[in-house]
């Protein structure tokens, strides 16, 4: 546990301070910037489009610090042989994966809770100038747990970019399967819920087993989305996010578990 | 009992549809103390020799001991102090951070790396800019500072992959001098290096490498009396395994 926690550190301490990282959050302050702007715009559901801005802010920035600084971290680590430094230690390759990954998960940790704080306080503002247009049930509980569950979505995605990572041989495919998966994951669910209820399709058995298949494989990226629960503060029933926290957590356990499997034979030649 | 022993060990990497051999059956042995030169041309399969012996890579065939500890079975890497061809580091990180972690992570105690942190700064001549992020540093520096970190933990055995590439002459001149130290100390000592002046002057022993087969393996001595200088010997025995090949 100590050498794992020893390599989150370092990754952590590499990650916060690389140069893409201040580009994401200046990107990420820009757009809370437009936020207060643009809900300036509004004349109704102000509150509505405040929060729904302010968090998507939020989960992009995420998805950036995914595809632009943590693929690139772990294939630099392949790539230029970085790996070399750590596992020539008694630091095993299971060890290196989990470490990793904990290390770039406080990176987006870090990331949610600042650029968090910074969506709270333009919802905040936005709403300040108009509080006749907040939704009557807001509560800023709601609007932290959409912020966490957002959270956990990133670190799902993070751990299917780590397992891309360590099969491919070059960043690029990585960042395409990782962006696939995610758009599969924003999606899968919706489209077989469309699928089952219209009957499009539904002849085909074999369309409705590969969209079934995916649903299985791919996570449910869609389902940690809570923006419009936060937005208009609609009620959530406690055993369901329970059960969607259990479902995130597991899931990164279960992909950690194959890229330690996948990265325990690769050669690092 | 040899400290590092390759017993037939073959590798072969597969590119494309075709598989080529880039090690055939190496045995070698490296005994306890000496300092071991592996020379061969580029291409030759040191590289490959040594990335096989810390199970970066995996063997075809044969196995290896490092200690008494066969490699891929028992944990050995805390023996030893490893030198990449080209270090390269967490950029981002300072030189202390880099041999903090070094340290800890080969299990030193946190006062102890602290202690010995700065004392193997000082002595690669890295004291003054232990504090700067790594990616500010010059080639050379890097190779120090990757020399640095293989002497953390004061292991006893030294695996060191090109260590004199990319530095100056002084640069040379003082990691000739630490690999001499060590040698003054007993500790085992394998290294690759395409700069014969260093490993005739370094040297117990010196191993040639041409295309993946061992070409000779004795003492310095022993092949000096083949010419009148190593670089001699070794262009000679390296043409002559060419003439060879091409019937």
């Amino acid at each position: 546990m100590d050498k794992i926690w020893l390599l989150a550190r370092i990754t952590f301490k590499d990650g916060i301070r690389h140069k893409a990282l201040y580009g994401i959050a200046f990107l990420g302050f820009l757009l809370f910037a437009a936020n207060i702007l643009v809900t300036g715009m509004f004349s109704w559901e102000l509150g509505k489009v405040a929060v729904d801005v302010g968090l998507s802010v939020v989960s992009l920035s995420g998805l950036l610090i995914i595809f632009f600084l943590s693929i690139n971290t772990v294939s630099n680590d392949l790539e230029s042989r970085t790996i070399y430094m750590i596992l020539a230690r008694p630091v095993s390759r299971a060890q290196y994966v989990v470490g990793k990954y904990l290390g770039l998960a406080l990176v987006i940790l870090a990331s949610s809770a600042i650029l968090g704080a910074c969506a709270a306080g333009s919802v905040k503002f936005a709403t300040f100038r108009a509080p006749g247009y907040i939704p009557i049930d807001f509560s800023w509980g709601t609007f932290s747990l959409a912020l966490c569950f957002l959270t956990i979505s990133l670190l799902v995605l993070a751990a299917v970019a780590f397992f891309w990572v360590s099969v491919t041989t070059h960043p690029f495919t990585a960042v395409l399967l990782s962006l696939f998966s995610y758009f599969i994951g924003q999606n899968v669910e919706a489209v077989k819920t469309m699928m089952l209820a219209t009957g499009v399709l539904g002849e085909n058995p074999l369309v409705l087993r590969a969209v079934d298949y995916g649903a299985w494989l791919f996570p449910n990226l869609a389902a940690f989305d809570l923006k419009t629960t936060a937005a208009y503060g609609l009620p959530i029933d406690a055993a369901y996010l329970v059960w969607l926290a259990v479902y995130g957590i597991s899931y990164i356990g279960l992909v950690l578990f194959l890229t330690v499997l996948v990265f325990r034979r690769r050669e690092l030649g | 009992m040899h400290t590092i022993h390759y017993d037939h060990v073959s590798k072969a990497f597969r590119y494309g549809l075709r598989s080529t051999t880039v090690l055939h059956e190496l045995t070698l042995g490296i005994e306890p103390g000496e300092i071991f030169g592996f020379l061969g041309p580029n291409g030759a399969g040191k590289s490959t020799a040594i990335k096989l012996l810390l199970d970066f890579i995996r063997p075809a065939g044969g196995r290896m001991s490092v200690d008494g500890a066969v490699v891929g079975k028992d944990p050995f890497r805390h023996l030893i102090g490893y030198l990449p061809e080209t270090p390269c580091f967490y950029e981002n990180l300072t030189a202390l951070e880099t041999l903090w972690f070094a340290g800890r992570a080969s299990g030193m105690p946190p006062g102890r790396v602290r202690e010995r942190g700065a004392e193997v700064l000082a002595r690669v001549d890295l004291e003054d800019v232990g504090r700067r992020p790594v990616r500010t540093y010059s080639k050379g520096m890097k190779q120090r500072l990757g020399l640095a970190m293989a002497l953390i933990h004061d292991p006893e055995i030294f695996i060191l992959d090109e260590p004199m590439s990319g530095l100056d002459p002084m640069g040379r001149r003082l990691v000739a001098d630490i690999i001499r130290g060590l040698g003054a100390d007993r500790k085992t000592i394998f290294f690759s290096s395409h700069i014969l002046g260093d490993v005739e002057t370094l040297c117990d022993r010196i191993g040639i490498l041409n295309r993946g087969r061992l070409l000779f393996c004795g003492s310095v001595r022993e092949i000096m009396d083949r010419g009148t200088n190593l670089e001699e010997v070794f262009i000679d025995l390296i043409e002559r395994d060419e003439r060879g090949r091409c019937g």
